[in-house]
């Protein structure tokens, strides 16, 4: 997103210079902010949240991404204004990408995953948008949850490809914000497919939590290269809520049977949430990590748990192993009081696991690092716990924890951001080029209040487990509960997660981490005629 | 050299002797300097571990009754307690015992700070609930607290200026509810009952207290109480708007209340104010449906009334309209997650040629702003507004007819928790509020003041008193009472009390507010922590 000039200037003094793969991280999208990543219109605007993106770098032009987002987006709920609901597909499920060599980071055309029909039933979309994309092959895939009326209501995983190409295309993708037809244009032309479809029957029977990944190496470099991973949270049946996971193809999106990753026979949660979270490691095993709620007795006591997969070629289902456990987290947060985890922060929360792995110099070693959040204290004074022996949580930290050994052992968990107020809701991306760790994640520290939130970045450094100094995404703290939507649904407030991708390639200053959160300081939206903040997906990039 | 030694050491002796003279010198002559302008002081002493919320304020001071340029301030507020575990109460036979408010004086010192407080003297540990008021009488030189005890009364206090500056009778410090200071503080006692045969389905909501502070006249010193009272008997309830009228030295009231209301059926939120010629004007606002329907628009409505000396009632007129608003009564000022409601006010001010100028404001909502998905099936508690303001209309006949209401002041965000008060030494009438004009996330709250000068009917520019905003949502408050839902209570109004000598830059005024700036500690982490907060301003 960066002149041309600019471009060539950067890698001839970088050429010259012969610097190392680490350069000093620098914010491109409105360093107070980020960029606003959507088309929404200012009145009666609704929130967008839960987001997801990749790209595919130089995909656009030379040094110039194609980047796709995904986010729950309010325009296709039934409370969105008819104004809001006018140029929108009515799909809570929504795709926002920015394919144009501008300066600006905004995306040039949005719109819903459309709903689609498997089985004889039709599947309309339910939210949980990850997106994944897979340089290789010139695609980007996105999962979301689906809901099915047949059949007195299926719950679903949905999965969509759509090629570079096509997302390029302004014929099949055109500007703007997109009609069901324009959506069916630019994401079906590979039939999308359904993942474990689920009668409906109250929380313990819908498939939730999806997450998304692509095995990323060359389609000739052994058995899954190409492979699309899906995890996803799940009834495995006499009421039991397990990980289920699911290998399809890259072109067809022809997918195997699920098969549960978490323990045998035990439910991972019995409140709240645990999504399973997919990665691909360099050599092409399947890692998933959950969290793992042990009893309904104590919900605060939770397993951060590993599963290592290894593929045996789509639409076969990967050999995994017994999960094996990361930490015993003993002060794990969720939203089980008054709707609220976090103090000040009256919206849901609850503590989760992402990870992502390194090829170190040797060329063998994989480093795998885990990334949760939990409570470094809770108020217990009075307020007493909550069902499920969870309570406020008055301070939540950012911890991790590494294993060279395919989760055979792990080290001592340590500190990502232990700093004032709340670090929550981390991401995690390795920049796989220069093999430098990303963790992205909300703070609320630099707010006298504790209450309004910035987005930090923390790096490791290619060969180490030692994290560096936080880097603000966003310097102006923003309050999550801004947006007039929201007030009266504090439940709907941000979710668990935000989207970051890091890729480069391996050349200090080429080098982008991509995020994609929830904001509510870009702009107001306008509300029975008077201005008020409101609420969106924006973007941040970051080059180093 | 042993000599040398010893002149040295006495003439240091001197000097001490001679310096800590001076420091009580200068101790026994310090002026009130004015509050804190950043945030306001905070006006409590709590501790800071497991420190509880404080809102709901009213404030009451005597000019100078410390000393030159020193005034004796009374400030009262809702404070909540910790399941039933008060830092009033300190008998562990009272645990579970509520008392959810408390007074708060200060009367020596620089600055704002109290120097002592309490709770109101419920030796029976029956409950006193939510917002008390205080009064002054500045030529009686007294203070009147009351609040809500039990369902059907209002406990009145009263105590004298010379009282409180005793350090004997009001030692320093937080005085406890059975602690032999809790009543020699506040030595008269008594009820007034607004519900006489005590029936179980009245219930008494939101009193107001207005001392008449003329020197002679029928009337004069007395104490009027004003109070909502609920008949849950009926259905659909309704509501009615009642006052008592007491001696102000005795507290010997009125044995039945008289009802001001007439014929409305669900008056709410009273505010009475006693005029300088001794009339007594009371405002409330009305549904003007039976309860429970929608849309209920509702009524502004304004009563005035002729003393009749206590403990016998006032004669009072047919309550007048005021205006009507078409919008709900109780909104959440935009995004924020808490509740403000309408709630008239009023003050009486003698113009130039005798008769009065009377200006009512209350919290405006502009427009509604709820889902459409929530509103079609349910009616929203507190609906998100877009825009509030403190509006304001004005009568110059005894409110037979008022003027166009039109905001206090024209900004962006949300202005709200109006609050009106009387400087009658300078005719000027000073109107205080929260403003979040300066967030740029119309969140976070200022005080402002706009003051109305003599002779005008038109604010003039409003004056930021503090140059910190606060956040209403920001801390823990919303779990630390017992009772607590997760929704953020703000408390439903501030506090301003304004006089003067009737000198250019001798009139102060005293707005008490609510503010989470000032941290607590619970479990050992800092969270903001909502306490009642004094700023001054003086003109």
């Amino acid at each position: 997103m960066k002149s041309l000039g600019t471009t060539i200037l950067t890698a001839c003094v970088t050429l010259g210079l012969s610097v190392s793969l680490h350069a000093a991280a620098t914010v491109h999208c409105g360093a107070t902010l980020g960029t606003r990543f959507n088309l929404e219109p200012a009145a009666s605007a609704v929130p967008q949240e839960m987001e997801s993106l990749d790209f595919i770098p130089n995909r656009v032009a030379l040094n110039e991404d194609l980047v796709v987002a995904g986010a729950f987006d309010s325009r296709g709920t039934t409370f969105a204004q008819p104004s809001t609901r006018t140029n929108w597909d009515g799909s809570v499920s929504g795709y926002y990408v920015r394919r144009a060599a501008t300066t600006s980071c905004a995306p040039q055309f949005e719109g819903g995953l459309p709903a689609f029909t498997a089985n004889g039933n039709s599947f309309s979309s339910n939210g949980g948008v990850v997106i994944a994309a897979d340089p290789a092959r010139d695609a980007f895939f996105a999962v979301d949850l689906r809901y099915s009326p047949g059949l007195g209501g299926f719950s679903a995983i949905g999965l969509f490809r759509a090629s570079s190409a096509t997302l390029l295309n302004a014929t099949l993708c055109p500007n703007g914000t997109h009609t069901t037809a324009q959506a069916t244009s630019c994401w079906m032309a590979t039939h999308p497919a359904i993942i474990g479809p689920t009668p409906s029957g109250g929380i313990n029977n819908a498939d939730d939590y999806p997450s998304l990944a692509v095995d990323e190496r060359p389609t000739t470099a052994g058995k899954g290269a190409g492979n699309v991973y899906v995890a996803y949270v799940g009834s495995i049946g006499n009421g039991i809520v397990g990980v289920e996971l699911v290998a399809c193809t890259n072109a067809t999106l022809s997918c195997s049977k699920p098969v549960t990753v978490s323990a045998v026979g035990e439910s991972v949660f019995f409140s709240g949430a645990s999504n399973g979270n997919v990665q691909v490691r360099p050599d092409g095993k399947i890692t998933v990590t959950y969290m793992d709620q042990t009893s309904n007795t104590d919900a605060a006591v939770e397993l951060v748990q590993f599963v290592s997969c290894t593929p045996a070629g789509a639409p076969t289902a990967p050999v995994c192993t017994a999960p094996t456990t990361v930490a015993t987290e003993k002060q794990s947060f969720g939203t089980f009081v008054n709707n609220q985890a976090l103090s000040s922060q009256n919206m849901l929360a609850y503590t989760n696991s992402r990870h992502a792995h390194r090829l170190e110099a040797d060329g063998k070693t994989i480093t795998t690092f885990v990334v949760w959040d939990r409570c470094a204290e809770y108020f217990t004074f009075v307020g007493g716990l909550g069902t499920n022996g969870i309570s406020l949580c008055l301070n939540a930290d950012v911890v991790m924890s590494t294993s060279t050994n395919d989760g055979a052992s792990w080290s001592a968990v340590t500190g990502v951001n232990t700093g004032g107020g709340h670090q929550f809701f981390p991401s995690i991306s390795t920049d796989a080029s220069t093999g430098t760790v990303n963790i992205a994640y909300y703070n609320t520290g630099h707010d006298p209040l504790h209450k309004r939130i910035v987005v930090s970045l923390n790096q490791i450094a290619p060969g180490t487990t030692t994290v560096g100094a936080p880097i603000l995404l966003t310097t102006t703290p923003i309050p999550w509960d801004a947006d007039p939507n929201q007030s009266a649904l504090p439940l709907d407030d941000f979710d668990f997660h935000f989207g970051i991708k890091a890729r480069g390639m391996g050349t200090a200053g080429f080098s982008r981490v991509y995020a994609s959160f929830t904001s509510t300081g870009d702009r107001f939206g306008i509300y029975k005629g008077l201005p008020m903040p409101e609420q969106n997906n924006n973007l941040q990039e970051v080059t180093y | 050299m042993k000599l040398a030694k010893c002149l040295a050491a006495g003439l240091l002796w001197l000097l001490s002797i001679l310096f800590a003279a001076n420091v009580q010198a200068q101790d026994a002559t310090t002026t009130t300097t004015g509050c804190d302008t950043v945030n306001g002081t905070q006006f409590n002493l709590e501790p800071r571990p497991n420190a509880v919320p404080q809102n709901s304020e009213s404030v009451a001071f005597l000019l100078n009754k410390v000393g030159a340029g020193e005034d004796l301030i009374v400030g009262s507020a809702t404070e909540f307690d910790l399941a039933s575990r008060s830092r009033f109460v300190n008998n562990p036979a009272a645990v579970g015992v509520d008392v959810l408010n408390a007074f708060y004086v200060h009367r020596s010192g620089a600055g704002c700070t109290p120097n002592l407080e309490g709770s109101l003297n419920q030796q029976s540990f029956t409950p006193t609930f939510l917002a008390p008021s205080v009064v002054a009488d500045p030529v009686r030189g007294s203070f009147a607290l009351g609040a809500i005890l039990g369902t059907s009364g209002v406990l009145l206090q009263r105590t004298t200026a010379a009282t409180l500056l005793s350090t004997t009778a009001c030692p320093s410090g937080t005085e406890t509810i059975l602690s032999a200071a809790n009543s020699t503080c506040w030595p008269t006692v008594a009820v007034a009952s607004f519900n006489p045969n005590f029936s179980n389905n009245l219930e008494v909501l939101s009193p107001q207290l207005a001392f008449d502070t003329r020197a002679s006249g029928t009337g004069a010193g007395d104490l009027y109480v004003a109070a909502q009272v609920l008949n849950a008997s009926a259905f659909p309830a309704t509501s009615s708007i009642q006052i008592l009228s007491c001696s102000g030295v005795t507290l010997n009231c009125s044995v039945s209340p008289l009802t001001v209301s007439g014929a409305d059926t669900f008056g709410a939120h009273p505010w009475i104010q006693v005029r300088q010629d001794g009339a007594i004007t009371i405002s409330y606002w009305t549904f003007t449906r039976p309860f429970g329907q929608l849309p209920n628009p509702i009524d502004i409505k304004f009563v005035t009334c002729k003393p009749n000396g206590a403990p016998a009632v006032p004669t009072c007129s047919k309550p007048l309209l005021v205006t009507a608003v078409n919008v709900v009564a109780n909104f959440n000022p935009g995004d924020n997650n808490f509740g403000s409601s309408l709630f008239p006010k009023h003050v009486s001010r003698r113009d130039a040629g005798g008769g009065f100028t009377t200006f009512l404001i209350y919290d405006r909502c502009r427009s509604l702003n709820p889902p459409e998905g929530i509103s079609g099936t349910v009616a929203l508690t507190d609906p998100v507004c877009t825009k509030v303001d403190v509006a304001m209309t004005l009568s110059t006949n005894g409110g037979t007819t008022w003027s166009l209401p039109a905001p206090v002041i024209s900004a962006v965000g949300h202005q709200f928790f109006g609050s009106v008060a009387l400087d009658a030494s300078t005719s000027t009438t000073n109107i205080a509020y929260y403003s979040t004009q300066n967030d740029p996330f119309l969140q976070r709250s200022q005080i402002f003041l706009s003051q109305i000068l003599p002779g005008s009917t038109t604010a003039e520019p409003a004056i930021a008193l503090t140059s910190a905003s606060t956040d209403p949502n920001a801390g823990i408050q919303n779990f630390i009472v017992s009772s607590a839902t997760g929704v953020t209570d703000f408390g439903d109004r501030i506090g301003i009390a304004a006089a003067g000598t009737g000198t250019k830059g001798q009139s102060r005024v005293y707005v008490h507010y609510t503010w989470n700036n000032v941290f607590g500690t619970s479990s050992g982490t800092q969270q903001p922590d909502q306490n009642n907060t004094l700023v001054q301003f003086s003109y």
